[in-house]
């Protein structure tokens, strides 16, 4: 089972080369392709300069606002939709035909056509110079069931300024999937977001059609809205992965690893792109773990290959070409991914060791709610002394958990801040105001908010201006009463083994289970009935059958052997829009995502996760 | 013998209480120490080629090709029609292009001219508003253009909400801006914020901020409306003078209400450019290192090159603190860690010990007196400095775990003094190096006749 979808998975990546090799092909002859530089990560996972070459570009140049110099006289922009990089490349052709330049241009645009764009085009007068072409590419895999729509800047378009005009191309990107694994029967949802992205998806489904698969690989889809979970995103994570992203940042499932990981000294290479991936062997060991439990695994690993390699040299010449013909290569790849893992790790300690301890008690006070003299002092400490993110992060999970600061602790934060940061942050701020991250207490929520249940009260959520507003309950206590409702703090217990864990809580030390994988972890339980599981998540929740529910098994769905989950793939975790709070920080900059969270919960159930 | 090395070297990672040989102050992560990992690094690189690694080169970015890091080869791609259905596969590529429905089956020229005649109607009548807004969600050519009368245009907007498509939104707000005059134009978008939204995120983006402050302020949206303004007087503007000018604008025209949270930090943040405009005078090459920095970037500044210019003075540190409001605690840090850098250490010592009026020391910080003890280690204080500080934590137990892992033995042993525990003096000086003055000076400490030890 699991391997078939697996396999499926493959399609997607061809699907996207295939598109984008008709739109190529659309363009005659010898092309330049001037390529947005945020794209060229995800774009990579996809296609490489092999493809491109035999589909007629000649060269190949990252997009800059300066203009490139070019020979070729068919021109190809490709870029995200994204009014403002539209506009730099009005400009650059107005310039280029300013000088009478008799070029041919082209801009593809992934993944959508915008409105907005086309009137762009119109305005500067070069509707009909250029050709647009839309690239609407799949899913990008990152890793395993790992797959990304890589929408950089998802997250703060949705959240903070309210702008939905990528939701149909994350709609039409479940849909295609839905035609390669089998329409999907159930499919659950939190957040209006996640709502709306349904309702599109069972559009598509009628207006372009269905797949002609019997059945679906996939007995189960869970949507979610980011801002249902932001603990997840504050906490500090603690599994190897976690720590790889909090410390190098991981972008398209690669991290950028420089000399004190490589341990080049000539400075000929200074950084190196490297990709995480499970055909990686150590990697793919030693990702989910917690951190404690990797170290002791590249040990191990390192003495084997030492006694194997010793070993080696004590043999007959024979032997020894054949080993050389065989092993060589497979040791010195091996050899290569431990030192890079272990140069990681060194550089992880180095950065995080110091304080990792004293920020994981104060983590476990606020979330449960204890010591806020301490806490808070803590943060101010944090603000003089620690890193912008860092403190920021540590602000917004203070606010989370105590359901808003008072005016004069918001103040008195907020101040600090902007003097550690800058002034430009107050924008940073009113952002995360927006967010409902910094709401002061008893203010910033309507009651009508929390309604839910009735479709419509998504669409209609009376609010100010781009108001996003947690839907969590601002009470007292609110945010603890909620994580004990649905057992979000794992059983605290002496036994709680951090290397052998009984929930997916280990991801950040024990202290908190994300609530995807406790929604995901009901579903399976079956004590509840989807509706019922759905319906304990903050936002509003929506059940939708494809089929009517009578039709279907149930034990067929969840089957469960012993304490093993054998079905793998029933359910695909879908979060919409996990952006890290470095995008709100930082307006308007394209940032990572949290893999944290998604490959955390990969080793406890083998899962699809999809984020966009 | 390399066995036994060995085994030393595979539970390095294994935390320890006390180390004495490590003569580098020990960093840990969920207990693997980084001298452990440091080690085993050491040893991997050991008879690796330097420079091996090849890059891939059907890589775009220059990314490390996956056969140098993974053990097995790459699998071949399976064949597309083995993974989906020819149907489906077409299904999905032609997604995007809009065919025009065509009728099954041969037509008898009657039936032609019905549907003929069908299409030239539907030229006049504007067709269902949600199968227009299904158009432009599935990315076919559609027109808004018949749709004229107020309650269609209404009805048009509710459907774009209604499936929730930011693009579609977008398409029929600018067609209402077009076609009707703005106080209906703001009529229909004062109850329906998702509109607001996006259209606000789309005049903000094409910098129309006199659409975009009209439409907020109607809304009663003042605040989101001047924090428009300021967001982009400040970010859109690098030249310090400039933006300067602008904020005072903004303040005048956005900020006036005395009773605006924000006003207080703008006025602030005005106050802070425009002494470091007068601070950095003609000087260019300071205008440029100084200008749009934070204050405590600014506050590292003077105390790097004026400190100990008296209070009054405009570029004394203390002048620009009291400016600013800054708390005590980022001050004392500010100072403390730039002076260290410097190894001024009396000035820290003025900074946070005051004499009090008996002649005793009295310690006066915001900042936890572990983490000065800690920064003037990292800035490689003297050993005597550290132990004056260390003395200061009042927590003896706390005093000694920091003294040891700083291995500023003096202090650990002057506890052991004060608290007349012989006992635990001598086993601590015999695991210091012999001859070593720390040495000395325990056994001296031991010697002394004075001492009333209780054991």
């Amino acid at each position: 089972m699991q391997n078939t979808v697996e396999y499926r998975l493959d399609a997607l990546h061809q699907i996207s080369q295939r598109k984008l090799g008709e739109i190529l092909k659309k363009i005659p002859g010898k092309k330049e392709l001037i390529i947005d530089p945020v794209l060229m990560k995800p774009l990579e996972c996809i296609t490489g300069v092999q493809f491109l070459r035999s589909h007629g570009v000649d060269k190949i140049f990252k997009f800059e606002k300066s203009g490139v110099s070019c020979v070729n006289s068919q021109l190809v922009y490709m870029i995200y939709s994204d009014l403002i990089t539209a506009k730099y490349v009005c400009n650059q052709i107005n310039a280029s035909i300013h000088q009478n330049h008799q070029n041919s241009y082209n801009l593809i645009l992934v993944p959508s056509d915008l409105v907005a764009i086309q009137q762009l085009l119109e305005e500067e007068g070069v509707h009909g110079i250029l050709t647009v072409h839309i690239f609407p590419w799949e899913l990008i895999r990152l890793d395993g069931g790992v797959m990304s729509y890589e929408l950089p800047g998802l997250f703060k378009m949705l959240f903070v300024d309210g702008d939905r005009s990528m939701l149909p191309a994350v709609a039409r990107s479940l849909w295609s999937l839905q035609l390669l694994l089998g329409r999907i029967p159930l499919t659950l949802t939190q957040g209006r977001f996640s709502l709306q992205v349904r309702t599109m998806v069972d559009t598509l489904c009628n207006e372009l059609g269905t797949s002609d698969k019997a059945d679906s690989d996939i007995s189960c889809m869970l949507v979610v809205d980011r801002d249902v979970d932001y603990a997840s995103v504050l906490l500090t994570p603690v599994t190897y992965v976690g720590l790889l992203d909090e410390v190098f940042g991981i972008s398209s499932g690669t991290i950028e690893l420089d000399s004190r990981v490589t341990g080049n000294q000539d400075g000929a290479r200074e950084k190196i792109n490297y990709q995480l991936s499970s055909t990686d062997a150590i990697y793919n060991e030693i990702k989910n773990r917690h951190f404690s439990d990797v170290f002791p695994f590249l040990s191990s690993k390192t003495k084997e290959m030492q006694s194997e390699y010793n070993r080696s040299c004590n043999v007959a010449l024979q032997e020894m070409k054949h080993y050389v013909a065989t092993e060589l290569r497979k040791v010195t790849a091996l050899k290569r991914s431990l030192a890079y893992h272990i140069g990681a790790c060194e550089v992880i300690i180095g950065e995080m060791g110091h304080r990792y301890e004293s920020l994981h008690q104060v983590e476990k006070n606020m979330l449960e709610g204890r010591n806020k003299r301490e806490n808070f002092s803590y943060v101010e400490e944090c603000l003089a002394t620690s890193g912008k993110l860092t403190s920021l992060r540590l602000l917004c999970l203070l606010a989370l958990t105590q359901d808003g600061l008072s005016v004069d602790e918001a103040t008195l934060l907020k101040t600090q801040f902007l003097h550690c940061c800058g002034y430009e942050h107050l924008v940073t701020f009113h952002n995360l105001e927006k967010l409902g991250l910094l709401t002061p207490q008893g203010m910033g929520t309507n009651p009508g908010n929390t309604s839910s249940g009735a479709s419509d009260a998504a669409g209609k959520l009376a609010g100010r201006v781009a108001q996003v507003v947690s839907q969590l309950p601002k009470r007292t206590g609110a945010f603890q009463a909620f994580a004990y409702k649905l057992k979000l703090f794992p059983e605290a217990s002496e036994e709680y083994d951090l290397k052998q864990p009984k929930d997916p809580g280990y991801v950040f030390g024990g202290l908190y289970v994300p609530v995807v994988c406790r929604l995901v972890s009901l579903l399976i339980k079956k004590e509840l009935s989807p509706e019922e599981i759905v319906k304990l998540g903050p936002s509003i929740g929506t059940t939708s059958w494809a089929k009517k529910p009578g039709d279907w098994d149930m034990n067929r769905m969840f089957p469960r052997c012993g304490d093993k989950w054998v079905m793998n793939y029933v359910e695909i975790g879908f979060l919409l829009a996990g952006g890290r709070l470095k995008e709100m920080a930082r307006t308007g900059h394209p940032d990572t995502m949290p893999v944290l969270l998604i490959q955390g919960l990969l080793r406890v159930n083998h899962r699809i996760f999809i984020y966009t | 013998m390399a066995g036994r090395l060995e085994d030393e070297y595979w539970h390095a990672s294994e935390t320890k209480a006390f180390n004495f040989e490590d003569d580098e102050f020990e960093s840990q992560l969920c207990g693997v120490s980084k001298s452990g990992t440091a080690r085993l690094s050491q040893r991997v690189r050991e008879g690796m080629g330097g420079d091996s690694a090849c890059l891939s080169a059907d890589s775009l970015s220059g990314c490390l090709s996956k056969a140098t890091i993974s053990d097995s080869s790459q699998p071949a791609t399976r064949p597309l029609h083995s993974l989906i259905s020819e149907k489906s596969l077409l299904c999905i590529l032609e997604a995007g292009n809009f065919r025009e429905k065509q009728p099954k089956g041969k037509l008898n020229p009657e039936e032609e001219v019905r549907i003929l005649r069908r299409q030239v109607e539907n030229r006049w009548v504007p067709p269902p508003v949600s199968d227009t807004i299904t158009k432009i969600l599935l990315g076919h050519p559609y027109s808004l253009e018949l749709y004229r009368s107020w309650e269609s245009k209404t009805e048009l907007l509710d459907a774009a909400i209604a499936v929730g498509d930011g693009n579609a939104i977008l398409a029929v707000v600018l067609f209402l801006v077009r076609t009707l005059k703005k106080n209906l134009v703001h009529q229909l978008l004062r109850t329906r914020p998702e509109a607001v939204g996006q259209y606000c995120q789309y005049l903000s983006t094409r910098l129309q901020l006199h659409e975009l402050t009209d439409l907020l302020e109607m809304l009663g949206e003042s605040r989101e409306a001047s924090m428009k303004q300021f967001q982009l007087s400040v970010c859109g503007t690098l030249n310090p003078e400039r933006r300067l000018q602008k904020l005072q604008v903004c303040l005048k025209n956005h900020f006036s209400l005395q009773d605006s949270k924000d006003r207080p930090l703008i006025e602030n943040y005005i106050k802070l450019l425009e002494w470091q405009l007068s601070v950095a005078g003609a000087d260019a090459e300071i205008a440029n290192t100084l200008a749009g920095q934070p204050v405590l970037s600014s506050l590292a500044y003077t105390c790097q090159y004026h400190w100990g210019e008296p209070r009054g003075s405009i570029s004394s540190p203390l002048t620009l603190s009291q400016q600013q409001g800054v708390s005590d605690l980022q001050f004392q840090w500010t100072v403390l860690t730039v002076r260290t850098s410097m190894h001024s250490w009396d000035d820290i010592e003025g900074l946070f010990i005051t004499k009090s009026w008996l002649g005793g020391k009295k310690l006066k910080t915001a900042v936890p007196i572990e983490k000065v003890v800690m920064q003037l280690h990292a800035h490689g204080a003297p050993t005597d400095i550290l132990v004056k500080y260390l003395e200061l934590i009042e927590n003896v137990d706390k005093r000694i775990t920091l003294a040891q892992k700083l291995q500023c033995h003096k202090a650990v042993i002057n506890v052991f003094v004060a608290k007349r525990d012989r006992r635990s003096l001598i086993s601590y000086k015999a695991n210091l190096h012999p001859q070593s003055e720390d040495y000395f000076y325990a056994e001296n400490c031991l010697r002394v006749s004075t001492t009333k030890w209780k054991n």
